[in-house]
Formats: structure tokens, sequence, C-alpha cells
């Protein structure tokens, strides 16, 4: 498919979406709740985009409108510019100490504007959902939700309480923008903020450290165990080792395999 | 509040198998208990194979919901337009001032709960309230307080 | 009860029920839409037929409870056939005399009649009251006639002749094409091309697709799709397998709002019914055709009213019924990723009449671009509040003025909301206008669901938009910054506005936050939701300047900005005042002037709900 972005000619696979294309061209658009691994959501609205499609002019966002035959795309029109200038300064109103906005401000030259209401100094979320559809999408446990709507929406465990689901695998901190997701190492467990979740650690049967959760490494091992289930070689029952250890055993059960019969092979 | 088996159990069995329809069951739960308890939406949960952040996903983003135990008389005041423009605020204000509790929130004596409602559809009788699901239409804060003296 | 093995055998049904019709028999149908029963009607029921049985009237005469008439200001609403006597504001204690002056003798009781408020005349018949008589009810025709619990009642009604000849004599392509010629647009708000619609869902290389009534009528002060589907559930059911032959569909949904009980039950009453006369369920009239309809709760939440957002509910993945973004758009893909058509109440309730009468018939109706009729929810100050069913392109002035009787009090009108919380106001002015999508987009407002609050000279339009954004903000779902963020923001600047604390700055910004929200939200409840405020702000902008400038409110709405005070010259120390102040902030001695505390005063208004001598002023 044909199609232009800011005048330049770009060519779309079919189902792909205007922002995949245009960073496959090195555009710049600019996104706050797109990550590559996910769904596009669609919820920050900052990669808006005008669109003109058949003589008829709309916004919309880039991360999950379509590339169509014939369109012409416009990444900072006027009209964009001003839709990312407010939503920034809406979200720095909300989030005034969270440095990936102001960042953003700054690189796009969009200034500022201060609104009457403001959040307490330290609101670290933006709301972006990333925390939320990492759970559900690339993990499958759905630990944390969405809870109350407008003002009042935030990703929340269960009744705000621990979160049975919860496997402690940390992707939701790993994907969060600004640090609102906080992951602290106690002795034995983890302790995952907002979600006022405790998950116990691994202790290895080896070593004694603890580099992962005993529900991470399990649910891990299910994944594998799962893959390859029809295969010879299955996962080791390794869930009570890190890392380390684990690595260390493969080497040594590698050792123990009998010697292919190829040239150069032999020890 | 513990949860009698005996109660929830024929809710569940209602809704096993069904793909849509979570709204309703959520529903038939809370006419069961006059709120949604926790333990309630974890035992759903589990047997029904449905994750308890999605059902609380539900039970926070409805009006229809509650996650605290309701008044014994539940009391809505419309807050439709045309219930506005006839002074359905002040009507509110009146009974948050009789009872003592602002939208939302219960009696301490477990009485009565206060609730806004937007719009039921009888808007030539607003101001209008409605007082354990019976409407009562075209009053004046004055009438609006007798109404918490009264059982329908 | 029948069931129905072939058109003909319904056919058959239908013309010995007509036979045994009698004409000139008397019988009384009584109002019984949430309105009235909210009035009392049900009561008069009771005692009409405890009286008729002691009196063994009820031997000839039979009681009929139906749904909304729609003149809702004058219910409890009674209509005596054949004479077609109308009786308004009936109460309990009238069943007796009506019993045995009407029902017996065909009596006619003058005080109960309706009385032009202009003339004073007494006016008997239905169809000669102003209300009714510039009216042109076609969806509303059979709702004050019918039973709408009875199947049977609906086919004496002309039920069901429209799915007859479309199961006999048309392919889904012909369906279109008359619904297309028709010149049907949604109902829902939007006002899109039903036939179009239908046809992209149509035109989809899929085995499962689905038709969906959307009954979430969430606009605060619109109650049209309650009264169609408490009323004469059957023509939204009709409606809906005929669209479904014709996009191809074999499942359909009808997601109804949570505080619509009686809409709720009248509608499963009418699913039991349809199935088993064979009108519903597999193999429809031996036709082969199968449709089921299932029932959908709505949980309170405005948003579900959105099309992509009520698809969300019904498939409740993640639990909240957020919106999606478009394309694609639901024909395409749209329950479980399958081809939907989704319409309003109003919409499906139409298609019958279309595919009875003829899409040359509809297309007679209305203006160039909007066909048809639209039913109005007129309320606020007004006469006449209720439901007025028009063609489309009357103007909005002689609804207001013919209809709705015009504002009582001799209070002037101010201006008209139209379209609910995604509309804007059109102001006095501009009243001429004509009914039409087109022309109250150009004004600045919309149809939207057809919601229609008059405003009088003691409204605040500051307050009107305060209102209406605290609504949208209410019932926003949170997922996109502009709306969730926006709608916050603005909300705060129209109440800085309102309490006299904010400066001409805070218009310009109003501004941008309402550009950003049309341009970025992801659904039309944030796109549409500075409407009100907008419009107000265009049209009304003296009143904005003086809450900015001189911290006062014309209106005397606002209560920061208004003072009460009473009225030395009709006080009479009567004291209800004082003790009516939840503040304590009245004083005085028993027949003495009293006097009311500005520092302790809330505004309240208790006091002058009291007052009997109307001595409380509000500046």
């Amino acid at each position: 498919m044909e199609l232009t972005i800011d005048g330049i000619r770009v060519t779309a696979r079919s189902e792909e979406t205007i922002l995949n294309l245009a960073r496959e061209n090195g555009i710049f658009i600019p996104t706050l709740c797109h990550h590559p691994a996910l769904e596009p959501f669609g919820s920050c609205r900052l990669c808006t985009v005008e669109i003109v499609q058949a003589k008829k002019l709309k916004l919309d966002t880039a991360c999950t409108h379509p590339a169509e035959e014939g369109m012409s795309v416009t990444t900072a029109s006027t009209r964009v510019r001003h839709v990312r200038k407010m939503i920034l300064s809406f979200l720095i109103a909300r989030c005034p100490e969270v440095f990936v906005l102001k960042e953003l401000a700054d690189k796009m030259g969009l200034k500022i504007l201060s609104l009457p209401g403001e959040n307490m100094k330290d609101e670290k979320c933006i709301l972006c959902g990333r925390c939320v559809r990492v759970c559900r999408e690339a993990i499958g446990k759905q630990a944390i939700s969405f809870a109350f709507r407008g003002e009042k929406r935030m990703p929340s465990s269960p009744f705000g309480i621990q979160s049975e689901n919860c496997i402690g695998c940390t992707a939701c901190e790993y994907v969060c923008p600004t640090g609102a997701v906080t992951v602290k190492k106690e002795q034995k467990t983890i302790y995952l903020s907002p979600w006022s979740t405790e998950v116990p650690l691994l202790e290895c049967s080896n070593c004694g450290s603890s580099d992962s959760t005993v529900k991470a490494a399990r649910h891990v091992e299910e994944k594998l165990n799962k893959q390859l289930q029809d295969s010879e070689v299955k996962a080791e029952e390794t869930s009570s080792l890190c890392s380390k250890c684990r690595r260390k055993i493969a080497v040594q059960r590698l050792e123990k395999l009998p010697q292919p019969k190829v040239r150069g092979f032999e020890k | 509040m513990s949860i009698e088996r005996k109660e929830i159990q024929p809710i569940i069995e209602k809704y096993r198998g069904q793909t849509t329809g979570h709204v309703a069951l959520l529903q038939d739960i809370q006419k069961e208990y006059r709120y949604l308890p926790r333990e309630a939406l974890e035992q759903v949960s589990q047997q029904l194979d449905i994750p308890l952040s999605q059902l609380y996903s539900m039970a926070t983003f409805y009006n229809s919901f509650n996650l605290e135990p309701r008044g014994r008389h539940e009391i809505h005041v419309c807050m439709g337009t045309a219930c506005h423009v006839r002074g359905a605020p002040r009507i509110l204000d009146r009974l948050s001032q009789k009872l003592g509790v602002g939208p939302g929130e219960t009696t301490e004596d477990g009485e009565y709960t206060l609730e806004t409602v937007n719009c039921v559809g009888a808007c030539a009788l607003g101001p209008l309230v409605t007082f354990d699901g019976r409407y009562y239409g075209q009053l004046t804060p004055g009438k609006a307080e007798k109404l918490t003296g009264r059982k329908p | 009860m029948k069931t129905f093995a072939s058109i003909l055998d319904m056919e058959q049904f239908r013309k010995s029920k007509l036979k045994k019709h009698k004409p000139e028999a008397r019988h009384v149908s009584i109002c019984c839409g949430t309105g009235c029963r909210a009035s009392g009607a049900l009561d008069v029921v009771q005692e009409l037929e405890r009286i008729m049985e002691e009196r063994g009237v009820d031997a000839e005469v039979s009681t009929k409870l139906t749904g909304c008439h729609g003149f809702c200001e004058q219910g409890p609403l009674l209509v005596v056939f054949p004479e077609k006597i109308l009786y308004c504001q009936v109460k309990v204690e009238d069943a007796e005399e009506i019993v045995t002056e009407t029902l017996t003798r065909g009596k006619i009781i003058e005080r109960l009649l309706y009385q032009d408020p202009s003339s004073g005349m007494r006016i008997s018949q239905e169809d000669q009251i102003p209300f009714y008589r510039e009216q042109m009810r076609l969806l509303l025709a059979r709702n004050g006639q019918m039973d709408p619990t009875s199947l049977e009642d609906y086919l004496g009604n002309n039920g069901y002749i429209a799915l007859a000849k479309v199961l006999e004599n048309l392919e889904p392509a012909e369906i279109i094409e008359e619904i297309k010629q028709s010149g049907l647009r949604g109902r829902g708000g939007a006002g899109f091309p039903a036939g179009q619609k239908w046809e992209i869902c149509r035109q989809q290389e899929e085995e499962i697709k689905y038709v969906i009534c959307n009954a979430d009528e969430g606009d605060p002060g619109c109650f049209q799709d309650r009264s169609i589907l408490e009323g004469n559930p059957f023509s939204v059911l009709e409606g809906m397998t005929i669209g479904a032959m014709a996009v191809g569909a074999s499942e359909g949904y009808i997601y109804v709002r949570n505080e619509y009980p009686l809409a709720l039950s009248h509608l499963e009453q009418a699913l039991e019914q349809a199935r088993q006369y064979g009108l519903l369920g597999t193999n429809i009239l031996g036709t082969g055709f199968h449709f089921e309809v299932n029932i959908c709760r709505g949980g309170g939440a405005f948003v579900c009213g959105e099309e992509t957002a009520l698809l969300s509910s019904i498939e409740s993945i993640t639990g909240e019924p957020n919106p999606r973004p478009r394309p694609p758009y639901p024909a395409t893909r749209g329950l479980w990723g399958k081809p939907t058509v989704i319409n309003n109440v109003k919409t499906w309730a139409t298609v019958p009449l279309i595919m009875e009468h003829g899409a040359p018939w509809h297309n007679a109706i209305g203006t160039e671009q909007s066909k048809g009729t639209m039913i109005f929810s007129l309320t606020g100050k007004i006469r006449n509040t209720g439901l007025v069913e028009v063609p489309m392109g009357l103007s909005l002035k002689d609804l207001v003025m013919k209809i709705g009787g015009g504002i009582p009090g001799n209070k002037q009108i101010k201006a008209v909301q139209t379209g609910g919380p995604s509309g804007g106001c059109v102001p006095e002015k501009k009243l001429d206008i004509p009914l039409d999508y087109e022309q109250l987009s150009k004004a600045g407002s919309m149809m939207g669901s057809g919601g229609m609050i008059v405003m009088d000279e003691s409204t605040c339009m500051v307050d009107v938009a305060r209102y209406f954004l605290s609504f949208t903000q209410d019932e926003s779902c949170g997922k996109c910054t502009p709306c969730r963020e926006g709608s916050k923001q603005m909300l705060l600047l129209l109440e800085q506005i309102a309490e006299g604390t904010s400066g001409r700055e805070h218009l310009s910004l109003i501004e941008e936050i309402a550009s950003s929200m049309q341009d970025g939200s992801l659904c039309a409840l944030g796109q549409l939701a500075p409407n009100p405020v907008v419009t107000t702000m265009r049209y009304f902008q003296q009143e904005y300047l003086a809450h900015i400038d001189d911290k006062t409110c014309p209106a005397g709405i606002c209560r920061s900005l208004i003072t009460y005070s009473i009225n030395p010259e009709l006080c009479t120390g009567c004291g209800r005042c004082l003790k009516s102040c939840p503040a304590a902030a009245i004083s005085g001695q028993p027949e003495e002037l009293h006097v009311i505390d500005p520092e302790k005063c809330t505004r309240c208004g208790a006091c002058r709900d009291d007052c009997r001598f109307e001595a409380i002023l509000v500046q």
C-alpha cells in the first residue's frame, strides 16, 4: 500500500499501523502508553496524528489506526501539536515530578500550560496501563487491573490488598515508564508497590541465594514444560535452584550426554 | 461477613459456562447480599475461573455495584437534567443534612443509604427520589425530608 | 397460547382476532408507564377494577394497562374508548365517578378533562388537545392502545405484518435497499444512515453475525427508549428480526440500562411470548429462519451507551467497559470480532413501519436530509413535559410553544438544550431552527437522542454548563488522557467561575482544553463533552463575564454569588424561615421582621421554599 507521511511516500504492509510504518521510516511520533510487545492501547493519545483519507480529515492515534492506501498523514500539524501540548500539560499537572513528561515536552518544543487541578507532588502514575497490560497479555496472570473510573481510575490489585495471582515476575516494574511501580527486595520476599503484594523468594537449595520468586520460577517451568511436552528432553525440575546453579547443572548434564559422531567434536 | 454456600452456589451455577453475562452475575449477587462481599467474589473467581482482578474492575466501575454493605433503606435522588433544573440539588442537600451522610454513604445506624442516580426517566415528575425502589415525585426539600420518617 | 406454524397460520389467527374485536365496545386504557406509575396509576387501576366488579360493569367494559402515552405532565392518564375521552391527573377518588358516569352512561366528567391554559376551555378528545394534535405519532402510536405484555394485542394492532411480508417476499438485499431508500438514520445520536450500516455488515464474509439494540439510554432527561420498551417491546423485536434477516445474523442482544426495571420486565415477557408463538428462535413461522435474542443488563455507566464500550461491556474480557478505537467499526468487526449492527431502540422500532408502508412513505416525511419522525423528550421549564413525536423539520419554536405549551409562570424562554450532555444550547434568538440533524449541528448543538431541556430567565447558563460537565466528568471511563484530565480541569475552571474566583484567562484556557478534548479523545463522550460549555460560552458570553468581572450571577443561582435577605415589606414574622434554616442563620422575634445573617447563610434555599409570603429575596 502506498501512502504519505509528512509528504514522504512510504509503503505499508497490510494490517500495519501508522505508528509502526512511521518508525520503520525514521519518522518521529511521540508515544507513552505504547509498547512494542503489547497490543496498541490508545489511551495516552500522544501519538495523535492528522489523517486525510477520501478527502475527509480526522485526528486519530497512530498506534491504533491502520495505514491505508492513498492516505495522507501529518505528524506535527498545529492541531496535533496543540493536542500534544495539552496532554503533556494534563499529565504534568497530575504528576509534576515525572521526568519523562518534561523531557518529551522539551524535545517537541511544547510550552506547558499551568492548570488549576494538581495532584500530590509524588504521584507518578500516568495511567499508561502498561503494567496491567503486560500482566494480562505477556504473562497471562491478570494479577492487577484498572479499578474505578474517571479521575479515580487507577491500576490496582483486587481490593487493594495482596494479589493472589501475582507471581512476582516484576514485568510490571520493567515496563513502567515513570517508576510508579517499585519492587523492594526483602530478606525472604519481594514487595511490589503499589500492589501491596508480597511474594516469597526462591531460596536456592544449592547455594542459598535468591534471585527470583518461587511462583515466577514455577510459572516459567510450566510454560517450558508445556512447550517441551512431546520432546525427549524435558525441563529439569530445577525450580529449587537459582539461575547460576541451574546453569551449572545444565552444563554438567550436557557433559554427561553421549558424544555425537561428528568430526571435530571429540574431546 | 461470612457468606453462606447455599446462598452463593445457586447463583454461580446459573452462570456456569457462560461467556457473557458477568454484569448480570454481579447484579444477582448484589441483589442477594445488598452489596458485593469480597468472599462472594472470591468464590465466583475460583469456581468460574474468572480472574478476581476482572471482577474487581467491574465492581468498582459500574454505578450499580457497592463493595460496602448498604443500609436497610436506600434513597436515590435523581440528578437528571430535568430534576436538576427543578431543584434536585436542594433535595439532596436537605436529605444529606437530615441523615448526616453524603451521597454514597450509609448512616451509622445502618438504616439509610443515600445515593444519587443519573436520571430514572420519569422527568415530568421531577424532582424525584426513589425510596427502596418506589418513586416519589414533585418533591420539595420539606416533603423529601418527611420521607425519611416513613416506610414505603 | 398458540404456536404459529406458518405465516398463513398467523394471518388466520389475526383475522379471527380482529373479527372478534368490537370497536364500539367500551374499554378504558390507563397509562402505566414508569412516570404514571410513580404518580399512582396502579392504585387508580386497582380501585377502578374493584368498583367495576362491584357494580358488575366488568362484564361489558374491559381495562387495559398500556405503556407511556407521553403526556407525562398530566398523568395519571386514562382514555375511554370508543369515544376517546381523555381524563387527566386521575386520582383514586375519581374512580367511582368514572365508573358510574362515563363507563356506564357515557357521560363526560368535565373536571377531569384537559383544560387549555390560555383559553380555559375543556377538551375531551385526546386528538384535539394541542399537545397531541400537533404531533405525528408513528412510533408511539400504539403506546396508548395496546397491552405491552400481550403479543396477541400487538397482532391486533398490525404487529408482525412487516415481518410476514419480508419473510414471504423479500431477499436480504431488497430489505437493505428499502431501508436505504427510506432515508432512515440512526436515532442513537450520530444519525448514520441505517441502510448503509446494514449493507457494510451484510458484505462481510463471515458466518457469524450479530444485531444489537442499544437500549442504554443514558442522557439525563431522555426517556423515549424507556417508553417504547415499556409500551411496545414487540416493535423492537420485530425490527431486530427483520434486520437479522437482512444482514445474515442469527443472534441478537438487547443491552438495557439497569435503571429501567419495568422495561426489562416487559422485554423479558415479550421475548418469552415471541418464542412461544414461533416468532423467535428456530424456524420462525416455519420459514427456516433462525433468530434468537438475549437481554444484557447494563451496570450503571453512561459510557456503555457508546457502541464500542457497549461491546466491551457484553464481552467483559477485562472487566472495564472501555471504548475501542474505530476503525475497525462494529459493522466489520464488532461483538467477539464478528460483524455486528448496533442500532438504537427507536431505529429498530421504525423498521417494521418502513417495511409495512414502504420506503416512499417514510421518505415523504421530514426534510431533505433528515427523514421520518423524531421523538423528543421535552422537560425543564415547560408547561407540557413529556414525549412528543414530530416530523423532522418542525421548528424548535413550534415544538416548544405549540406542543410544549410555552413557559409556565409567564417567564421568558432563554435557551433550549438539545442532545443531552453531548449537545449544546440553542439560544432564544435561534429558536426558529428546523429540527434536523444538519441544522442543529450547524448551530453548535446536535440531535442526539432527542433530549430537550427548556430553560427560562431563572436558569444560570454557567450553572447549566457546570451541571452537564460534572455529569460527563463523573461518567468518563478514564482511559484516555484528554477526557479524563481535560474534563476534570475544565470543571475546576467552571467551578471557579461560578464561585467568582476567576479571571478572563479562564475562558481562553477552557477553550484550549475544549479543543484538545474534541481532537484528542478516544470516544464521543470526551469529544462532545465540551459542547454544552462551548455553546453557552458562545451564546451567553455576557453571563459568563458577569460572573468573572462583576462577581454576580444574574439568574440568582450560583450560591457564592448571591445573597439571601428578607423583604421587610412582605415579612409577617411567622418564623417559618427561622425553623427551617439548617445553619441557624435567621433570627427574629415572633411577628417582627426576621433577618438573615449573611455570614452564616449557606444559600441552601430552605427558607425560600418554606416562606408563604414570598418574602425571601435572592440577589
